[in-house]
């Protein structure tokens, strides 16, 4: 055969070549350097935070702007800025993750099930989802944390049921393909049933697409918990979140901007963070992406 | 006639309102103060944080509503533009019997209200007796928060148009003081007859303003009552606006948007004094804040927990963080610059190793476990005597969990909030109140007697104790001033000791806006009066 005749790459199997192709991407290493950075500091915070979380507020220090002992500056408590959005970091990581994968166990199934079994449970559960589509997620928010009461928890839910549909769809469309590849025709002519076909041969083969739509929308998941609590919805404002701590700071805006800068920064980055690192993962899992490099 | 005519300007300045408006809405920040200085001349726009909820003066008690009542609506009688002396007002003179019980009050001829009826005896009795009456047709919402503070009333006399005659069932040294508070408003009969529930969005009463409309959440117009018994007000329209968010409050003031803003935070109001543009007012506050602690929800019920809460916080913290300085720590919940204030009591002192080991010591005796978990209820809004409730919250919060007692934080909308409190529904809630009359009664009678445990009455920690209810019932029938005082006295201390209440502390009263509006001074009470109101010629700086 000519395989020999071809470049390494081509020799490798798949998932080497995806690797490859990851490493190689400028963006894989600064994104999944941002992101790195972030779950150190959200794993490490207790340990490495200029001052302690439980820091007593002190009342000569308020809304101060940043100095040499106070990175970022203090807050309306005169507490140290730097490290309430280090351990802001925590809840955030957290909550992206949580949301997200809340999302993922609530949409895989509902994209299984229409794109295996397609007709009409498809045409039914994907004009739901289409509904859903529809409402402003803003107003999913605000139902949920209506039900629930303003809380960190109630926007992660929020969070979560918002993303459900991305990922619905996502999978039904993953599901359609894969169902009708060889190996999946030839097991149903095998007579496997279709829990079999679905657990064992789809879902497999949706690792790769699940793992580039979560990453990417963990950045999403970020921004909307911040927008969220920002709103109000997290109800809680002393706690060290991202969002509560803009919405302070936007009370002090007219006097001191820089209670902003940290908790304003601290979003953009890890958001950054997540969509390169995403990016990358899609370049890299996504197979067509072959062609450009050949 | 339900709507007054507007007044012929009233057509370009609504015009400019709406552009005023638009372009903030639109955040291109067009001056507001440029084009048009006549017309703008004539409006006062006052930005609050929070519209009104009901313009009945029987049924609120936020201060955003009391702001519009008290220019829309007279009461019999009032205080002086700035002292807290009782003047004549709709009553032109009173006097009372030797017992006390009964008292007369001449009514001012000629007056009349916005919808043209005239005023008269009958129009007070049915005013008052909204109050007065357990069940009164004219009665749309029973909540009455006020109604205790009139039940000294036991019948209402007309003997001719104009002259009313109360009498009383025991004397009562704060029926002057009562009289002139704003749910005694005097109102329309007719005006109630015809609009029925309605009149709660659309008040006619006697008052320098008339109401103009009302679109709730976005503003509520008044204009200026030609025939008002002192005269027309200076300006034309008196216009409330309600902005929730502080920085949009100092932003329109400073563009000129709106003239008069209160509730903003002490370092907002410090950096809007240096403004050339911009003046910000100080007065004395007859006011307090403070930690109302349910005593109805265990563990709250044991005095070594609410003693434990009062002695994990620093009062002269909270006055640098929450109050820039602009504040003092309370003992009482009578404000010092009010007749009956008292400190003549020990109160617990700040120290967090002492609370600590004391609530540990009622944990193992009443059997709950530590950390203590408890909700603390928050508005959101800033009031005028906690103008940073964020901050507040925040040191809160540390405050009680290094002795212990963890806090989770339970925020909502300031009209929730109170009705939140006022049902008993909280655990630890904070709260503030403003003097409405100058009589010590008005704080501790209607914060802590158990006459006012309802839901819609204003004992938030559900404070009950008989003795206290003893002191303030013989408190609000002794004629004699230094015998009432000695009775404030024993009721303030009490409060020391049975710690319901933590107060927390007494604000200055601050106002910004813009430099040329004159003829508005802060009154001691917090009444926003805005009759004497208006611009001072354009050129002046």
């Amino acid at each position: 055969m000519d395989t020999t005749a071809n470049s390494d790459a081509d020799s490798r199997p798949p998932a080497s070549r995806s690797w490859q192709r990851f490493r190689r991407s400028p963006s894989a290493w600064i994104g999944g350097g941002i992101v790195a950075v972030f779950v150190v500091i959200a794993w490490l915070a207790p340990w490495i935070t200029p001052y302690s979380i439980r820091q007593t507020s002190s009342a000569d220090r308020i809304a101060e702007p940043p100095s040499r002992e106070h990175l970022l500056g203090t807050d309306q408590l005169g507490k140290d800025v730097l490290t309430r959005v280090m351990y802001g970091s925590r809840l955030s990581l957290l909550a992206g993750v949580i949301s997200i994968s809340l999302a993922i166990a609530l949409g895989t199934p509902i994209g299984a099930v229409a794109g295996y079994f397609g007709g009409r449970v498809d045409s039914l559960l994907m004009r739901g989802i289409d509904v859903a589509l529809a409402f402003p997620s803003v107003l999913i928010a605000l139902l949920v944390a209506a039900s629930l009461g303003a809380s960190w928890w109630a926007v992660v839910i929020a969070v979560g049921l918002i993303n459900v549909p991305v990922f619905a769809r996502q999978v039904r469309a993953t599901v359609l393909t894969v169902a009708q590849l060889d190996h999946v025709l030839a097991s149903r002519a095998f007579g496997a049933t279709w829990w079999h076909i679905v657990w064992r041969q789809i879902l497999p083969s949706l690792t790769s697409p699940l793992t580039v739509l979560a990453s990417l929308s963990l950045g999403t998941a970020i921004l909307e918990v911040a927008g969220l609590s920002f709103l109000g919805l997290g109800g809680d404002l002393t706690v060290a979140e991202w969002g509560a701590m803009l919405t302070i700071a936007k009370t002090y805006w007219s006097s001191n901007v820089w209670l902003a800068l940290g908790p304003g920064l601290a979003i953009s980055l890890s958001v950054l963070g997540f969509n390169l690192l995403g990016d990358a993962l899609r370049d890299a899992l996504d197979p067509r992406s072959d062609a450009s490099l050949l | 006639m339900l709507v007054p005519p507007l007044p012929p300007q009233a057509g370009v300045v609504l015009v400019l309102l709406a552009g005023a408006l638009l372009s903030t809405g639109g955040g291109c920040g067009g001056s507001g103060s440029g084009g048009g200085s006549s017309a703008s001349d004539s409006v006062l726009i006052y930005a609050q944080p929070e519209d009104p909820k009901t313009l009945d003066p029987i049924n609120t008690d936020i201060a955003e509503a009391v702001h519009v009542l008290t220019n829309v609506f007279d009461t019999l009688v009032t205080y002086d533009d700035e002292t807290t002396e009782i003047v004549p007002a709709l009553a032109e003179s009173w006097e009372h019997s030797e017992d006390g019980l009964t008292w007369t009050f001449r009514l001012r001829p000629g007056v009349t209200f916005h919808d043209g009826t005239p005023l008269t005896s009958e129009a007070v009795k049915v005013s008052l007796e909204r109050l007065t009456q357990e069940k009164h047709p004219l009665v749309f919402d029973t909540a009455r928060p006020y109604r205790s503070a009139y039940a000294m009333i036991d019948q209402i006399e007309t003997p001719d148009e104009s002259t009313v005659v109360l009498k009383l069932k025991a004397p009562s040294a704060i029926l002057l003081a009562n009289l002139a508070m704003f749910p005694a408003s005097i109102v329309s009969p007719t005006a109630l007859t015809k609009l029925g529930e309605k009149s709660a969005e659309h008040p006619v009463g006697t008052g320098a303003f008339k109401f103009v409309e009302w679109s709730r959440d976005e503003k509520l117009v008044t204009a200026a009552f030609d025939e008002h018994w002192r005269g027309r007000p200076k300006i034309d329209q008196l216009i409330f606006v309600p902005v929730r968010e502080n920085a949009t409050r100092v932003q329109r003031l400073s563009r000129g948007e709106i003239h008069l803003a209160d509730s903003l935070t002490p370092v907002e109001l410090d950096s809007l004094a240096k403004r050339s543009e911009l003046a910000v007012q100080e007065a004395v506050g007859m006011n307090v804040a403070y930690l109302a602690m349910q005593t109805e929800k265990p563990p709250l019920d044991k005095l070594d927990v609410r003693r434990a809460i009062y002695m994990a916080i620093d009062k002269r913290a909270l006055v640098k963080l929450g109050y820039a300085g602009h504040a003092q720590p309370a003992v009482s919940m009578v404000p010092p610059a009010m007749w009956g204030y008292s400190d003549a009591f020990e109160v617990p002192p700040y120290d967090p190793p002492a609370a600590k080991a004391l609530l540990e010591q009622a944990a193992r005796q009443h059997g709950f476990s530590l950390p203590l978990k408890l909700r603390l209820s928050v508005m959101n809004q800033a009031r005028p005597y906690l103008p940073q409730p964020q901050a507040i919250q925040g040191y809160l919060k540390e405050a009680l969990a290094q002795i212990g007692v963890e806090v989770s934080i339970d925020a909502r909308d300031v009209n929730q909030h109170f009705e939140h409190l006022m049902a008993g529904r909280h655990e630890l809630g904070l709260a503030g109140w403003f003097s409405d009359n100058s009589d010590p009664d008005n704080f501790l009678y209607s914060l802590l007697d158990s006459d006012n445990i309802s839901e819609a009455g204003n004992n938030l920690s559900r404070y009950r104790s008989e003795r206290f209810h003893e002191l303030m019932l013989a408190g609000q029938k002794e004629l004699d001033t230094a015998k009432r005082l000695e009775l404030y006295r024993e009721a303030q201390a009490l409060v020391a000791q049975d710690l319901p209440v933590v107060p927390l502390v007494h604000t200055s009263q601050r106002a910004a806006h813009v430099k040329r509006l004159q003829g508005f001074t802060l009154h001691p009470t917090g009444l926003v009066r805005l009759h004497q109101a208006h611009f001072a010629e354009a050129g002046a700086p």
